[in-house]
């Protein structure tokens, strides 16, 4: 497969997150939890290689690899049924054990990498029997799967939107949708520059049955989310301000002689939330230039 | 023996309905052998026959016995084995020994029966009966054969004709019935009965005997036909029969000396006074008799120059006789055009099938005619020859009054013909058909008889090629006659588009459009199954005769809406078309060819595409003259393995090829590659070149849409990766702002026309065409829904005529695209040249100081100070200004392209406009596209 797609399965909520989504692929796709394909799914037309690769024995097998520095998730993992569903090379535990203790400069130490997260999304998922139901129904806060809070000061807005929808539906019925969702000006745009719903259909699974005609998953990216981050400086601020936790990170090398990566990590989210807030006025674009100007001189 | 006695007596038996043929026979044998007995019988029998009480029944009783001695006078030979002899050399004579023999046998049994009596009688009768029908069918002999070929082709009308010949005989019969009592009921000595014509007589007599001895003459369906079309003149026969019962008198021969010289006497008296002695009727009659036939008299004869008889004006004649005269003539004249034109017609050798049978049809209402004539003139003759002997009243013979009135009919029916002839004149095949149906709607039923008639015998041709054709496919058609014509140059890859075609002015008037589309289609079909899909199993050859079972010849212009072609047609129709889409989509597997277009062509398959993107990303830049299509081909190779096309089926992904389109000066490969797919046989009908060439254009416009698409990712990705490590360069940070906001815009851009063509276009199409498909009744619909498909989305993709500025506009968009990609890759380039001078030069500073020297010179770090401030003065500057050129020319030419596509007719482009702008970011900075998506505005468009 060109592009090939591999999981990477980080941590507690990562390998839980992951290990909900292999279940609910294999029973999509008919897959059982050993890795063999179930006797109504061997006709299917489905291109199971995407999230699969097939081992010599025809056992399908999840490209996911699972990194944890402490065993407890990948154990449960482990004893369930879904046991002999990944390749046992691609599973990585901590050979300390002990897990970073939420101190990631230890995590750092350990696995020798620094992973960043660009992109922020809101996640919001729905299941209902019209595309226009589940579409506006994703844009409502309450089925968001993170939480922000409301903010007086800034006419927050979406910079972009994905919906995945699921099942049977009309192509003409998506067009239809959207434009409902414009009259009624549920979504509130940026407003410097041309923005729309993306719309992705997908089929379902022949193999699961539901009660629902049609599911949908929306992805976006909201310039709210920065108020997610400002909260969790100013705890950073607090905590800094206290020296609270600071002598654990002291112990790493990184931190042996000064703290100035911390520093420069709150420059990072500090700059983020900057930009998410000058996102949502028009004068965006002028913002970034001369923000950046006083860079030059 | 006097053939009108036997008339008389066969007629007799007619009349004597619930008595057959057989018990007449032994009724009349009996009568002659027992003399006693048999008068009683004679009696009974008539009293029977004539109904009335005994007082008036001796006068016929009479008639009846000397009518039977007379016959038992005539066969004087009383012996049996004299006549079994005669009947047995007769039969060898005739060359049928075999029969000799068998009757020989069957005698010699007889002979030992006790049952019958009178065995000499009996044969002595059957034998009389054998010459008399050998009579018959020496005299009928052609026209017998005509017809009988005339029945064969066309049973409905022999049935309705039987029926009313039926009727018209019962009349007759009944009419003679009379008129013999009535002479009978004279009683005087000899009496001829000559009310009938006497060769109408012994057809129809001749005819009855077949019926009653079928195993004597082997003419029994000529004879039966005869009987048929025989029958208006039978009709005439009558009338004149009832007539002369209602005169009612005949008077003894003696009389009529008399009553002749007493009308010569008058006819001299009133020429006298105009100075010319008068003519006499008969010679007036003989006159008008050759004037029926065409041919000139003494006194009728054609006027030399001009179209019309004339009647000598020295001649006796009067006033009043010569208007009647005249008239008559009338029909002479109109016989004469039909037969001309006939006798002409039969030696146009262009005259097609359709022609002949015209001209058939007129011959044989002309022969009807003739015979007409013959019964005239044997009335005429015989009134002339027994003038010696028999003499009757003016009513007993041929009068012109009477004439007038039969022939009333006849000039009817031959003024109908000749207007035929006129509006048929120089047409042919469908056509004449259709002319003469323009006359079957006429409200005289004797006319709208004769047109029917006319028309089923010359709908017979067309009928026999329509057969042939939605039957076996082939085309009999010589002159052209047919509404289906053949290019035999076509060859058989566009046999289905081009090959057969609609001979719209052969199309008979009374087959509706449709109908005659559906008889080409039916044909079109076989011929499609047999000589583009090889299938020969699949037309059963049918009989012929079944055919003719299902739907007769005048079903055809039976306007009816159930009629029984109508349901023939639609049946075949049906069973034709339906295999040839069992055979489209089972065996020549149509539809997976159309999801192979879909996904290879329209760019359906998502992996396989860009796979093949990333494949040919090296390649495509390269001059489109120095691209090797082995070496593309390979790429495409790689492309299906590695991607979930390989599942495809060997003989679609065989069928998926490269093709370098024609290259202009400066072309790139991306301006000339294109995926092709190759089709042939019948899948080839649907996918017609045209079609092909729809599809390459299709995958043109959405290869270049996919490559915007790429090029956006791919400069996405740079950004992501370079924009960390470049940020740390003085002055680059609004350049990489203005990167980052540039691209956004173009990425939403491309993205929102790339979902309007995938979704809005392509997706909607083809679930039409997928519903199309299936619902297909026959290849014409399902090429028709394939067409719609693909002028749909060639329409709504802007590849139409009447996008063309449109689609102007977005290659230019697209155009700057390619630009920013430019400068931004050139900005990227100097960019990570100058950090890796800077790294280059520190890395120099430590590799010196620990060998102990000066890290640099003031000149070394000059020279890359100079660099620096080079890259900041210079190089910033110009990026920041190209792309600020960049965008506000891309914006201009978004809203521009907004503004034409508000502007466009196309309802639908619609959709592409709101996505575009769904957050309305366009429309808050342009005034002129404020107001260009109102209903208003549209309005004042369309108008």
């Amino acid at each position: 497969m060109p592009r090939e797609m591999i999981m990477l399965q980080l941590g507690q909520c990562g390998n839980q997150i992951g290990f909900e989504f292999w279940k609910k692929l294999c029973a999509e796709h008919g897959i059982s939890p050993e890795g063999v394909l179930e006797d109504y799914a061997t006709e299917g037309s489905d291109r199971k290689d995407v999230f699969f690769y097939q081992a010599d024995d025809d056992h399908y097998i999840p490209r996911a690899v699972l990194l944890d520095l402490e065993p407890r998730v990948i154990h449960t993992i482990m004893n369930s049924p879904y046991a002999k569903l990944y390749n046992p090379e691609n599973i990585y535990l901590s050979k300390a054990g002990g897990g970073a203790g939420n101190n990631w400069a230890v995590g750092f130490s350990q696995v020798g990498r620094k992973i960043n997260i660009m992109h922020l999304v809101l996640v919001a998922g729905i299941r209902k029997t019209t595309v226009l139901d589940v579409m506006r129904r994703l844009l409502q806060p309450k089925n968001m799967m993170v939480s922000t809070t409301h903010d007086r000061n800034a006419n927050h807005c979406y910079i972009s939107i994905l919906n995945i929808i699921q099942g049977e539906v009309d192509p003409t019925q998506v067009h239809k949708s959207l434009q409902r969702i414009r009259e009624r000006k549920l979504a509130q745009f940026i407003p410097w520059g041309p923005a729309s719903i993306q719309v992705a259909l997908s089929r379902k699974s022949p193999y699961i049955q539901t009660a629902h005609r049609v599911s949908g998953l929306m992805l976006a990216n909201h310039t709210s989310i920065s108020s997610l981050f400002d909260r969790t400086l100013r705890q950073y601020d607090k905590l800094r301000k206290r020296e609270a936790f600071l002598e654990q990170f002291r112990k790493e090398a990184i931190f042996q002689d000064n703290l100035d990566e911390l520093d420069s990590s709150r420059e990072v989210v500090q700059q983020l939330i900057d930009e998410y807030l000058a996102a949502t006025k028009p004068d965006y674009l002028t913002w970034g230039m001369q923000q950046a100007g006083i860079d030059i001189n | 023996m006097p053939v009108s006695h036997q008339n008389a007596l066969r007629e007799d038996g007619k009349s004597n309905l619930n008595v057959g043929g057989t018990s007449n026979n032994n009724d009349m044998s009996d009568g002659m052998a027992s003399g006693t007995t048999s008068a009683a019988l004679v009696y009974k029998l008539c009293s029977h026959i004539i109904g009335l009480s005994s007082d008036v029944l001796t006068p016929s009783y009479q008639l009846a016995l000397r009518t039977l001695s007379c016959i038992s006078t005539a066969a004087i030979e009383s012996d049996e084995f004299e006549v079994s002899e005669k009947i047995k050399k007769r039969l060898v004579k005739e060359k049928k020994e075999e029969d000799a023999v068998r009757f020989a046998e069957l005698h010699q049994k007889l002979k030992g029966s006790i049952v019958l009596k009178n065995r000499w009688a009996v044969l002595c009768f059957l034998y009389n009966l054998t010459g008399l029908s050998n009579k018959y069918q020496t005299k009928n002999g052609p026209h017998g054969f005509c017809f009988a070929k005339f029945t064969m082709t066309s049973p409905l009308r022999n049935v309705g004709f039987t029926n009313t010949s039926k009727s018209y005989s019962n009349q007759q019969s009944r009419a003679v019935s009379t008129g013999k009592s009535l002479c009978t009921r004279t009683g005087s000595e000899k009496m001829v009965f000559t009310s009938l014509p006497s060769s109408y007589q012994l057809t129809h007599s001749g005819g009855s005997v077949d019926q009653g001895h079928g195993n004597l003459t082997d003419s029994g369906n000529g004879s039966v036909c005869s009987n048929s079309s025989s029958s208006r003149v039978a009709h005439m026969a009558a009338l004149f029969s009832d007539r002369e019962k209602l005169e009612g008198i005949l008077v003894p021969v003696t009389t009529k000396k008399v009553i002749s010289s007493q009308v010569q006497k008058q006819g001299s008296r009133t020429s006298n006074e105009l100075g010319v002695p008068l003519l006499p009727e008969s010679i007036l009659l003989r006159e008008v008799l050759f004037a029926f036939q065409g041919i000139d008299g003494k006194f009728i004869k054609m006027q030399p120059g001009k179209d019309k008889f004339h009647i000598d004006s020295k001649a006796g004649i009067c006033g009043q006789v010569r208007r009647q005269l005249l008239r008559l003539t009338e029909l002479g004249w109109m016989y004469n055009k039909v037969d001309k034109f006939c006798e002409s017609q039969s030696y146009n050798k262009t005259l097609g099938l359709v022609g002949q049978s015209f001209v058939a049809a007129l011959q044989e209402e002309l022969s009807e005619y003739y015979r007409l004539l013959a019964v005239l003139e044997s009335q005429l003759h015989n009134d002339v020859s027994t003038e010696g002997t028999y003499v009757s009243t003016r009513s007993g013979s041929l009068t012109l009054h009477q004439l007038v009135v039969w022939t009333l009919d006849p000039f009817v029916r031959m003024k109908q013909l000749a207007a035929l002839i006129d509006s048929c004149h120089g047409q042919k095949g469908g056509a004449l058909a259709s002319t003469l149906y323009s006359y079957l709607h006429h409200a005289d039923p004797s006319i709208h008889g004769l047109v029917r008639h006319v028309l089923s015998v010359v709908v017979q041709p067309i009928y026999k090629m329509l057969s042939h054709w939605i039957f076996s496919g082939e085309l009999e058609d010589m002159y052209h006659e047919f509404f289906v014509a053949v290019n035999p140059s076509v060859p058989n890859t566009s046999l289905w588009h081009e090959k057969y075609s609609l001979r719209k002015t052969m199309v008979p008037s009374f087959l509706s459009l449709s109908q005659a589309k559906k008889v080409l289609c039916t044909g079109k079909a076989i011929n499609f199954l047999r000589m583009v899909c090889h299938d020969h199993t699949s037309v059963r050859p049918r009989d012929e005769q079944t055919v003719r079972a299902d739907a007769s010849t005048e079903s055809l212009f039976n306007q009816d809406q159930d009629s029984d072609f109508q349901r023939l047609l639609e049946a075949i129709y049906k069973e034709t078309s339906c295999h040839v889409l069992k055979s489209m989509f089972a065996h020549y597997k149509f539809t997976d060819h159309l999801l192979a277009m879909r996904r290879y062509l329209l760019l359906g398959q998502g992996d396989f595409i860009r796979h093949l993107m990333d494949l040919l990303h090296e390649e495509l830049p390269k001059s489109a003259n120095m691209l090797y299509l082995h070496n593309l081909s390979g790429i495409l190779e790689s492309a299906i393995r590695a991607t979930n096309a390989q599942f495809d089926s060997p003989d679609i992904l065989q069928r998926l090829d490269v093709r370098l389109l024609e290259a202009s000066v400066g072309d790139s490969g991306w301006d000339v590659f294109s995926l092709d797919y190759h089709v042939d046989g019948p899948i080839g009908t649907v996918f017609t070149p045209q079609c092909m060439n729809a599809y390459l254009r299709l995958f043109n416009a959405l290869w270049r849409s996919k490559r915007m698409e790429y090029i956006l990712s791919g400069m996405w990705q740079a950004q992501m990766t370079y924009s960390r490590l470049l940020r740390t360069l003085p002055g680059v940070l609004p350049i990489l702002h203005y990167c980052h906001f540039i691209l956004s815009e173009m990425v939403h851009f491309v993205q929102q026309v790339q979902y309007y063509i995938t979704f809005e276009v392509m997706e909607c199409s083809w679930a039409e065409l997928q519903q199309k498909v299936v619902s297909a009744d026959d290849l014409d619909q399902l090429i028709a829904a394939h067409e719609a498909f693909l002028d749909c989305i060639i329409t709504r993709a802007l590849l139409d005529e009447q996008s063309k500025d449109v689609m102007t506009q977005l290659c230019a968009i697209y155009d700057l695209i390619s630009k920013f990609q430019d400068i931004q890759t050139e900005f990227w380039q100097q960019g990570l040249d100058e950090i890796a001078a800077n790294k280059a030069l520190e890395s120099q500073v430590n590799a010196k100081t620990e060998m102990g020297k000066w890290g640099v010179t003031e000149a070394e770090l000059e020279v890359r100070r100079q660099k620096q401030l080079e890259f900041k003065k210079k190089t910033v500057p110009t990026t920041k200004a190209q792309l600020c050129v960049l965008a506000s020319s891309y914006q201009d030419m978004v809203q521009k392209f907004l503004l034409m596509i508000a502007d466009h007719t196309d309802p639908n482009l619609r959709f592409l406009s709101f996505r575009l702008d769904f957050n309305e970011h366009y429309k808050s900075r342009n005034s002129r596209l404020q107001t260009s998506f109102t209903y208003q505005h549209r309005r004042r468009y369309v108008k």
